[in-house]
């Protein structure tokens, strides 16, 4: 499931790792820069991990207007709710669960710099 | 909202006109076309034959859609107008109207109908504080359609206009030349689009039905909603009324987040159509006995958005349930916090007291099972975060300018003062927060002990509700006064003003039995009970304004809370009084209670007095007659089979209210009042 070994994805180099607040979550988020599938985020409870499949099964897509967006919402550093208000990024799908994985990776996210995990952004 | 307005609604998006069906926005008058905080129209002025059409009358269908009849005369008595105008109005991801006159004369007339147009994009809060815009406006027109538009980096939001007959289309409206023959109509039909920040996605989710005039759909929604109500059999006709009215404006309100399934109760028209933890829980814990399912999505959505993290900008801390979230542009550039706000010190203990309720009345323990993380999340915040200063009681202080200077239900800047009128000093922790504590930690000892399995965590939490119980008794309490100080200042204080907290002390149960009898005597005194509520303050304190918002004013919600807590503690007459006099009121409020009215004592005036800029409908006034319901007919839940104990004042006479839905399936309950023999 988990692409421990890291993988490029839009160009940039991803792994998993823990996020303590997405504690009781589970489910795929679908990732989208300017429309197009670029990774699939799968989440199980603490451990998440972003992968290169986007053809699988999504609960939610995150859609996000450019790869900056992608990555300041990935790493925590950008409020969902502001990213939506000015259109920057949207969710479709199952919104409560894109909702979740949001506002879980504002509290610690594995693809935040200095996350300890390597140079994944 | 003003006498002079007419609004319809649908989920947050609401049009505001005055009674011609026009928007003319000005800093005095707040119509509009309204979604996600935002006014998407500003201007909509209809004149015919360069005359503005006079008002014969508006017909409110339901909530969503509005008729207006109008002549178009020229305002002498002696000249019959040949001109009648019709335009029905209805809301739906902006709106429909169509505009049809009608021709009685002999004679064809030509005339030039026009359509001024126009939008602003204010932030609902620059409407409020009359605030400038910073990004630019465009409009342009293609193809016939007008688009108004604001840009601001990348927040862009767009109103899209397009008529059913080819006119003259400009920037700032529509043109039609027209020929009426005599005893004829003619017609033009408006497509009014609200593009928010979702609008791309609802392109493709949620395609614009052709024509909502035409829709029945949410006409059989809520003939639904209202039937799957408890049906309402009463002497007192004008309860029948009440009833009905409260039902309906909560369906109105029904807000859907997107994020949990179902709607929850928005705050209030115009300026609070928003997410509101504490006015969704209390509303939640109001229409409990009649529509629960508002309950549970209103606590599946609060979970969702509980608080994670420290954040001072936001008042957010770690397990708080949020205050307030908005979608306008001063909140998307954080000139304003609501994305979403945390600065409500009561509504984290509310949600863990709705979570207990709505278990108890309905049985679902799933959900109890669902939310357990979110629960110990909750009742974490209460002491890591809640209790600020470790002395053993919640206070609050915003962390920073943009926060609510008060975080309780009282949140305007004055509302927590000494008798002499001097505002008590923050840290504040006003008195109910400690009441919710003791009532949410002793609820959830239940849940623990019943649900969780989790028998170590229900001691713990009975036993610190105690405690808390036992201090509160004695460090709030005002001996020389005989109540309870409203709260505790920054610097330990009692804040000695008689008000109206010291009612949902009786709500939570914290009160001692000697202390709220006494409670009880204020309650009921001249000073707090106006004959038609229980005021905010009593008139005998320095701060006292019958038309101060929280200083004076009655709030019907309120009042239905301090009902509910005197039958808790036995009060039951006084309480069946309380009851009485909010019907009495919404009754000459034709049946839709305002968010506030004025605290003049009854023996000035045969009506109550109107709050100026009260929002109504308002979801926990519209709540208000429910819980007066409840609280008359004292119905509860032991888990499984529903108590009844009614007490009913005599004027009421008997009360049926039948299918009452709960862990029992349906059941029916009775009440009448008792004369005085039979006492």
């Amino acid at each position: 499931m988990a692409n421990e070994s890291g993988e490029q994805i839009a160009g940039q180099k991803w792994h998993g790792g823990n996020a303590p607040g997405l504690a009781g979550v589970y489910g795929r988020l679908r990732v989208t820069v300017g429309g197009k599938p670029v990774a699939t985020m799968v989440v199980e409870g603490t451990y998440v991990a972003l992968i290169p499949d986007v053809s699988g099964p999504a609960d939610a897509t995150v859609m996000c207007a450019d790869e900056d967006v992608m990555r300041k919402l990935l790493a925590g550093e950008l409020n969902p709710f502001i990213a939506s208000m000015r259109r920057l990024a949207r969710i479709a799908g199952d919104r409560g669960f894109g909702t979740r994985v949001m506002l879980g990776l504002q509290v610690g996210s594995p693809f935040a710099p200095g996350a300890g995990i390597g140079d994944t952004i | 909202m003003s006498l002079d307005t007419v609004s319809i609604l649908d989920g947050s998006t609401f049009v505001v006109s005055d009674r011609r069906g026009d928007l003319d926005a000005t800093p005095t008058e707040n119509h509009g076309l309204f979604l996600e905080d935002t006014r998407f129209l500003s201007r909509w002025v209809l004149t015919v034959g360069g005359i503005r059409p006079k008002t014969l009358s508006v017909d409110e269908q339901a909530y969503f859609k509005v008729q207006f009849f109008e002549a178009v005369t020229t305002g002498t008595v002696y000249v019959d107008s040949h001109l009648s105008v019709m335009r029905r109005r209805c809301v739906s991801g902006g709106f429909e109207e169509t505009i049809e006159i009608e021709n009685h004369g002999k004679e064809p007339v030509d005339l030039d109908v026009k359509l001024d147009v126009g939008s602003d994009f204010a932030d609902l809060f620059e409407v409020k504080d009359k605030l400038a815009k910073v990004g630019q406006l465009y409009s342009n027109v293609d193809d016939g359609t007008l688009t108004l538009g604001y840009r601001r980096d990348s927040f862009v939001r767009e109103t899209v206009i397009r008529s059913s007959r080819k006119g003259e289309v400009k920037e700032d409206g529509f043109l039609f030349k027209v020929n009426i023959p005599a005893q004829s109509s003619w017609s033009v039909s408006f497509d009014v689009v609200a593009r928010g920040r979702r609008a791309d996605i609802e392109d493709l989710e949620k395609p614009r039905v052709s024509s909502a005039l035409q829709d029945t759909s949410r006409e059989r929604n809520l003939q639904e909603w209202v039937a799957g109500a408890p049906r309402l059999i009463a002497t007192w006709d004008p309860l029948i009324k009440i009833y009905r009215r409260s039902l309906v404006d909560l369906a109105a309100l029904r807000f859907e987040t997107g994020i949990a399934p179902g709607a929850l109760p928005a705050a209030g028209l115009p300026w609070f159509m928003a997410v509101f933890g504490r006015d969704s829980l209390l509303t939640s814990f109001q229409s409990l006995a009649f529509v629960p399912e508002l309950t549970a999505a209103t606590l599946r959505a609060l979970a969702i958005l509980q608080a994670r993290k420290e954040d001072p900008f936001r008042d957010s801390e770690p397990g708080k349930i949020l205050h307030e979230v908005r979608l306008g542009e001063m909140t998307a550039f954080e000139a304003r916090p609501q994305s979403p706000y945390y600065g409500a010190a009561d509504a984290t203990m509310l949600w863990l007291i709705m979570l207990e309720e709505y278990e108890r009345w309905t049985g679902d323990t799933d959900i109890v099972h669902e939310l357990e993380r979110e629960a110990r999340a909750a009742l974490a915040w209460i002491d890591n975060y809640g209790d600020r200063d470790k002395d053993g009681y919640v206070e609050y202080e915003r962390r920073q300018d943009t926060g609510l200077d008060n975080q309780c239900w009282k949140d305007s800047w004055d509302s927590i003062a000494f008798a002499d009128g001097t505002l008590a000093p923050t840290p504040r922790a006003t008195c109910e927060l400690q009441g919710y504590v003791y009532d949410a930690k002793h609820r959830c000892a239940r849940l623990a002990r019943e649900v969780w399995d989790d028998p170590a965590l229900a001691d713990k939490l009975d036993k610190e509700a105690e405690d808390l119980k036992r201090r509160f008794n004695k460090d709030f309490w005002i001996p020389e006064r005989g109540f309870f100080a409203l709260a505790l200042d920054g610097q330990k204080r009692k804040v000695d003003s008689l008000t109206s907290n010291i009612g949902h002390l009786l709500w939570s149960g914290i009160a001692d039995e000697e202390k709220a009898a006494s409670c009880v005597k204020h309650l009921m005194s001249d000073e707090l009970f106006s004959g038609w509520g229980i005021r905010t303050m009593a008139s005998s304190e320095g701060s006292y304004n019958p038309i101060g918002y929280h200083v004076g004013t009655v709030w019907p919600h309120d009042s239905s809370f301090v009902a509910w807590g005197l039958r808790r503690y036995g009060y039951k007459a006084e309480a069946a009084r309380i009851c009485r006099a909010i019907l009495e009121a919404a009754d000459l409020f034709d049946g839709r209670l305002p968010e506030a009215f004025g605290g003049y004592p009854r023996t000035k005036t045969s009506y109550p007095v109107e709050y100026p800029t009260a929002c109504s409908p308002q979801a926990w006034a519209t709540g208000a007659p429910l819980l007066v319901l409840r609280t008359l007919l004292g119905l509860d839940s032991d888990g499984k089979h529903m108590i009844i104990d009614p007490a009913i004042p005599e004027p009421l006479g008997r009360i049926e209210l039948l299918n009452i839905p709960g862990a029992w399936g349906r059941m029916d309950a009775f009440g009448r009042a008792l004369a005085a023999h039979e006492d």
